[in-house]
């Protein structure tokens, strides 16, 4: 019995050890305090979940349990460095850079002076040689990961960027920021429901921040999912009241379901509180569409004056004017300006010469030239624009298309193509079956083409869409023709 | 100890390791171990979601959101998937039990879910007990009595098979007490407390069924069909594999079916039967006095248990009633600890007289054992640096078991200082086992062991019966006896009168049949009251009852059998012990141990004195061998006209047989054929003595008849009544060729005639001396030539073959017919032949002499006789 005893109580103990052995967590970086390992994991996650204020202050806690320990000044550096301090990350990526050369594990050495490299420029030069040293030997780092995705990014190559993000993903499943590029690229290729998930994964580990939520409710919103985009706009604008491109979105989901006045009202309170700044241009800019769109010629009229009153000297100045022309029913001066406007683009800030920024100016042109075609009734021309505006925002997210998709069918429907306009408007409700404009172009299209039970099914949505709409948001007015249009030719009894 | 092999049906491997004290304790600590995780895992407030998850996918999916009472209903949903909690992502039940255990109880935390193709975030209200039971405390108790009671009898009974079930019983009643299948979000916790659980569940009702099958006495059907003992766990298996598939593939939170129930509800009611069974077919009400408070405690126990708990509860999820089926459940222990320090079943030892001052020592031992290991769990854990409650938990457990040994050798020494006597039966075996093989003399060996044991055990006196066969019954008679001789006040027992020799019957085919100590209590039933027995069963019920009185009357109080190889060569009668104290189990195994020894030693003494009455014998065969081959004449007497021929063949035991041949002075033969009674060297000396008074009797006178009257006086004067000869005296005158002759009481010698006739000597008396009286008739009788004259003992007539019928006087006279024409040597051979065909294999019990003459041929000598006599003894 006795020796029944020990030995069962020698095997246990045997078991425990190993137990004990299989389940010490492993140190990945040199230190010789827990505390710090343990700190720097902490505020790594925070880091890594867009947590930056409290990220810093455990990074830093950690630099001061081991003041010796490289990875934890490297990422105090990063942590500083997001926070906007860069004089202090760049004294911090110094010392880490100072303790790696120390350091005799050379994969540990090479994953700091990689994580350095973007935010210390003394080693910004070396990033794709210490990639490829750091890869041979840690394959699974997730400095390599990340280093790996922005150097797709840079190359635009959006597969090897997904891929590298869902490395990142792998070694960290709570790595907020990777799921947040993931969601933005998933979006840009069209595929909103894998974006959508992404960023509900996104605002989930990060709940504390605006911008997620703020992104989440802009994918939403360009699925038609109004109410949880105002949910999520409403979060976001809750943890941070003067997160301006929340409002911006918001007011425009307000614009999308029909609700112009609240809308615009939304647009001209947030106008005031940031008159002066950048953000001004851009509630200017999205106040003009929905004007434009909603065809509100008096008060999109007023706003281009009020515009070029403002920006005179503008790049986009030319273009405000011809679409200020192209309403005056000026159309020789309107395509003029146009063509001023088309060549003062290579003066435009953002464009550097190469392909894209090229397509993005033929973009500009071909929509400047197809609205005022339109505007004009010369519905070939504008078809003609559309089109090739169309063809050169084929890299754009297809969210980005949609006002051309919406106007290139609008000029369809004129220039008797109801079929091809039908495509143009079911491209844009394939993704956000509750556009008012698409929705109204589709019924129109369906029935020049005499399809009539499909274009009553068409009305139903529409007029379901409009449900929580002003009355006086031009697709009622449609709607209440398209209604007598099917009554008119509904066949006797 | 060596444990009994009652698994034949398994392999000796297996056998083994089912036996095996190290896996059983083995078993005990990881029972132990898993009821203190289920206690603390149930009753330790931890933060719980109240879904329910598949362990064994990689995603968490919602089977259940149960409403816990008291709580809100959760906004989870079946077939939610869990993708994150409290802003983490999840992906895998650990990762979540893991979150879980982080947050606190009562707040709100965040989950994302996707939800019909949606991700979603879902607040949800954490709850905090996983048990909600209120009895559940009661639960705890139960679980702690019958683990006490487990180990209480497994720690003090034989390692024997009842035991043994009796043990897994309690451990498995325990950790269904402490479990429910309650489904938790705790990953390590549910896989641990539902498996128990379910385990115990699934393995309780086969277990219980089975101890009831062998205990109290194991089922003939069980015995004879051992493979049906591993078919009763087949299908509590079965279920089990299929419940803990169920946990990785299946499409529901796995738990125990309705049919499941069902079939577990007939295994214990099964047992019930089974138990009941016993009780009924007890006749012996003994026996039945034994069991009925357990009987009654376990259908009282379990009955309610199979209404409210398995019927009601776990089959229709009633559990407003399951305490009535858990409550009464404490009868099972309490009764089954009645029967025990009552009747000592399953041989259980309990002391219930310790002192305090032992007991508070003990648990101070115990205590401090238990605080030693938990402290040096918590020691290893921080030296580990690992706060793992799972290696906390298995490092403690190993550390109690390696401080086991510390913890024994200090009870030791306790159990030494309060029981001197009890703690030096080790060495008293040893003792023992030195001494008994040296003591080769039975008295002694008796006398040394009676008187030591009865020191050890403080009994009055001792004694040993041994096995007798007398005329083909078997009687139990006094070898030893052994008394102490202290003279202590009354009213402490004394030793008894033991009886010079036991009539058991009854008592001694029970001992035979299971082969252990037996203890004589008074019959609570007279044995007249029976009435008259009209079974076989109830006519030795009576007997034994009878005996039973009659030994309690004589002061014995336990039977101890002596067997050896099967055999019971013989009995330790012990009486009540000076203290009047009960016989543990200690006392039991050192008597079961010495007797065995006893009786080895017994039988090796019965053996050497057989040998020596062997050597004895076989000396005494020589010797009278040696005497009666000097009776015999060395060589034939050379007498014309006759043919002479004799042969003496002697049997093992060698027989008082003789022939003699004397020729007088006056040219006539005298023919002596002669069996005394008796074999060896008495009879071998009567017959020196009547050969040598017959010589001298026929020096003096011719007349056969007035020789045999005065030898028969003379030997008459010289031996006992009881010693006897028969013997025939013939004188034959060659030139006349007339005989004349007398016999005394000897088997009458034939005559063939030459012409075939056959004719018997027959004239004569009585044997010669039984009695001093008696008349010796001659007879006389003319020979011619061819006629043939045969002197025989009673060897040849009497001799058998293996049907036992004999080889009679017709024999005889069909080999004289057949023989006709041959020589006396030839007659003498064929007859030696003849007779051993006749007989065979088999050995003639008695010596066979022939004397043979034949007239008118050619004389004969003594080396042709022994050529015959070597022929008959087919050499």
């Amino acid at each position: 019995m006795k020796r029944s005893a020990l030995f069962t109580g020698l095997v246990l103990i045997a078991l425990s050890v190993a137990i004990a052995h299989w389940a010490r967590p492993s140190r990945d970086w040199t230190t010789a305090s827990a505390q710090a390992a343990k700190l720097l994991a902490e505020g790594e996650t925070d880091l890594r979940a867009f947590r930056w204020q409290q990220a810093e202050r455990t990074l830093a806690a950690a630099v001061e349990a081991d003041p010796g320990f490289a990875m934890a000044r490297a990422a105090h550096a990063e942590a500083l460095a997001t926070l906007g301090e860069s004089e202090r990350s760049r004294r911090a990526a110094q010392q880490a850079d100072s303790l790696a050369q120390l350091l005799r594990d050379s994969a540990e050495r090479l994953a700091i002076q990689l994580r350095l490299t973007a935010y210390y420029p003394p080693l910004a030069a070396s990033r794709d040689s210490l990639l490829d040293l750091l890869e041979g030997q840690r394959p699974d780092c997730l400095i390599v990961a990340i280093t790996r995705a922005r150097q797709a990014e840079q190359r635009r190559d959006a597969a090897a960027e997904a891929a590298a993000w869902h490395d990142a993903l792998r070694i960290d499943p709570n790595f907020a920021g990777a799921w947040n590029q993931l969601g933005y690229l998933a979006a840009r290729q069209g595929r909103y429901e894998d974006a959508e998930g992404y960023l509900s994964k996104y605002a989930f580990l990060a709940p504390d921040l605006a911008n997620p939520h703020d992104s989440l409710g802009e994918i939403l919103a360009q699925q038609g999912k109004y109410e949880r985009a105002e949910l999520e706009f409403k979060t976001s604008l809750s943890l941070q009241p003067d997160f301006f491109p929340s409002l911006l979105t918001l007011a425009q989901v307000y614009v999308e379901r029909g609700q112009i006045e609240r809308g615009v009202q939304l647009l001209e309170k947030v106008r005031a509180q940031i008159a002066g700044t950048d953000w001004e241009r851009r509630v200017d800019g999205t106040l003009m569409r929905t004007y434009y769109d909603h065809e509100l010629r008096d008060a999109l009229s007023k706003a281009v004056a009020r515009w070029l009153a403002a920006h005179p000297q503008d790049w986009q100045a030319a273009y405000y004017r011809a679409v200020a022309l192209g309403l005056a029913g000026q159309p020789a001066q309107a395509s003029a300006a146009c063509d001023t406007f088309a060549a003062s683009l290579p003066r435009a800030p953002w464009f550097d010469g190469t392909e894209a920024t090229r397509d993005r100016a033929m973009v500009l042109v071909h929509n400047c030239r197809g609205m005022l075609a339109l505007e004009a009734g010369v519905a070939d021309s504008a078809c003609a624009h559309f089109a090739a505006a169309l063809k050169a925002s084929s890299d754009a997210a297809p969210s980005e298309t949609w006002s051309l998709r919406l106007n290139h069918a609008k000029s369809l429907l004129l220039a008797g193509d109801p079929a091809s306009a039908l495509a143009q408007a079911r491209a844009v409700l394939d993704v956000n079956p509750r556009r008012l404009r698409a929705l109204s172009l589709e019924t129109r299209a369906l029935l020049a083409l005499d399809r009539r039970d499909e274009a009553r099914e068409a009305l139903a949505r529409l007029r379901e869409a409009l449900a929580a709409a002003d009355v006086s948001v031009v697709e009622a007015f449609e709607n209440a023709s398209y209604v007598r249009e099917l009554s008119a030719t509904r066949p006797a009894p | 100890m060596t444990p009994e092999r009652s698994h034949g049906h398994l392999p000796a491997w297996l056998a083994g390791l089912l036996a095996s004290q190290g896996v059983h304790l083995l078993l005990g600590l990881l029972a132990v171990a898993v009821s203190i995780f289920a206690v603390v895992d149930a009753t330790q407030q931890r933060p719980n979601d109240g879904t329910v998850w598949l362990l064994g996918r990689p995603e968490i999916v919602v089977l259940e959101a149960p409403t816990r009472p008291g709580s809100t209903p959760s906004l989870l949903r079946p077939d939610d998937r869990i993708l994150g909690i409290a802003n983490r992502l999840v992906r895998t039940p650990q990762e979540a039990a893991s979150l879980l255990r982080r947050q606190h109880v009562g707040s709100p935390v965040e989950y994302l879910v996707r939800r019909d193709g949606q991700d979603i975030v879902v607040p949800v209200q954490l709850t905090g007990f996983r048990v909600a039971d209120r009895f559940y405390a009661y639960n705890i108790v139960l679980a702690l009595i019958y683990l006490a009671i487990g180990f209480a009898v497994y720690a003090r009974s034989l390692n024997d098979q009842p035991a043994r079930l009796f043990f897994m019983l309690c451990l498995l009643f325990s950790i269904f007490f402490v479990t429910n299948l309650n489904r938790s979000s705790y990953f390590w916790g549910d896989i641990i407390t539902q498996n128990a659980g379910a385990f115990a569940r699934f393995l309780l009702p086969a277990l219980f069924l089975h101890f009831f099958l062998v205990f109290p006495d194991k089922k003939l059907t069980l015995t004879r069909y051992s493979y049906a003992e591993p078919l009763l766990y087949l299908l509590p298996v079965m279920f089990y594999v299929r419940f803990t598939l169920d946990q990785f593939f299946g499409s529901r939170a796995p738990r125990i079916g309705t049919v499941q129930w069902l079939a577990l509800g007939i295994c214990f009611s099964l047992g019930l039967i089974a138990l009941l069974h016993s009780y009924m077919s007890y006749r012996d009400p003994l026996q039945k006095q034994r069991v009925r408070i357990l009987t009654i405690g376990t259908i009282a126990g379990v009955l309610p248990f199979l209404v409210f708990k398995v019927g009601l509860e776990e089959m229709t999820a009633n559990s407003e009633l399951a305490w009535l089926g858990i409550a009464p459940l404490a009868a099972l222990p309490a009764s089954f600890g009645y029967c025990i320090a009552r009747y000592r079943i399953m041989q259980v030892e309990v002391m219930l007289k310790r002192s305090l001052i032992y007991t508070v020592l003990t648990a101070v031992v115990v205590t401090a054992y238990f605080a030693l290991a938990l402290g040096m769990g918590v020691l290893f854990a921080r030296l580990s640096g690992l706060t793992s409650q799972l290696v906390m938990v298995g490092a403690t457990l190993g550390i109690a078991a390696v401080l086991w040994p510390v913890r024994s050798r200090t009870q030791d020494l306790l159990d030494r200082r309060f029981f001197r006597n009890r703690t030096h039966l080790a060495s008293v075996l040893q003792e023992f086992s030195r001494e008994i093989p040296r003591l080769i003399q039975r008295e002694a060996l008796l006398e040394r062991v009676g008187s030591r044991l009865c020191r050890i055990l403080d009994l009055p006196g001792l004694a040993v019966y041994l096995r007798e066969e007398r005329a083909g019954a078997t009687a139990w008679a006094l070898a030893g006896r052994t008394e102490t001789g202290e003279t202590t006040a009354a009213p402490v027992p004394t030793a008894p009168e033991f009886p010079p020799q036991l009539e058991l019957n009854a008592t001694i085919t029970r001992l035979e049949r299971f082969n252990e100590p037996f203890w004589i209590e008074r019959p609570g039933t007279d044995p007249r009251a029976l009435g008259p027995a009209v079974t076989r069963e109830q006519e030795e019920l009576a007997q034994r009852l009878a005996e039973q009185e009659s030994l309690d009357r004589a002061g014995i109080a336990l039977l101890v059998p002596l067997a050896s190889q099967g055999r019971l060569v013989g009995l330790f009668a012990l009486p009540h012990k000076h203290s009047d104290d009960a016989f543990h189990v200690q006392d039991l195994d050192l008597l079961t141990i010495v007797a065995g020894q006893v009786a080895l030693q017994v039988e090796n003494s019965r053996l050497y004195e057989e040998e020596i009455e062997k050597q004895k014998l076989d000396e005494q065969l020589a010797l009278a061998r040696s005497i009666q081959s000097r009776l015999l004449p060395s060589r034939l007497p050379t007498v014309p006209g006759v043919e002479l021929s004799a042969v003496n063949i002697s049997s093992a035991q060698v027989s008082g047989d003789y022939y003699d041949l004397i020729v007088r002075p006056d040219g006539q033969l005298g023919l002596v054929v002669s069996d005394v009674s008796g074999k060896g060297i008495p009879a071998s000396l009567l017959a020196s003595s009547l050969q040598a008074a017959l010589r001298a009797h026929c020096d003096n006178s011719d007349s056969p008849g007035h020789i045999l009257q005065r030898v028969n006086k003379h030997l008459h004067a010289s031996t006992d009544p009881q010693h006897f000869a028969t013997l025939f005296l013939g004188f034959y005158d060659p030139r006349t060729r007339r005989l004349r002759y007398s016999s005394g009481g000897h088997n009458p010698p034939i005559l063939r005639r030459a012409a075939g006739a056959i004719e018997l000597c027959e004239e004569g008396g009585l044997p010669l001396g039984a009695f001093d009286f008696g008349e010796y008739a001659e007879g006389e009788t003319q020979l011619d030539a061819g006629d043939v004259l045969l002197l025989y003992t009673d060897g040849l007539t009497e001799a058998c073959d293996a049907a036992g019928e004999e080889f009679g006087t017709a024999g005889v006279e069909r080999v004289l017919h057949l023989c006709h024409g041959c020589s006396a040597g030839e007659l003498v051979r064929t007859l030696g032949s003849e007779l051993q065909r006749f007989c065979g294999r088999r050995e003639t019990d008695d010596d066979v002499t022939m004397l043979v003459l034949k007239v008118g041929g050619q004389a004969t000598t003594l080396d042709s006789e022994g050529a015959a006599a070597a022929a008959a003894r087919g050499e």
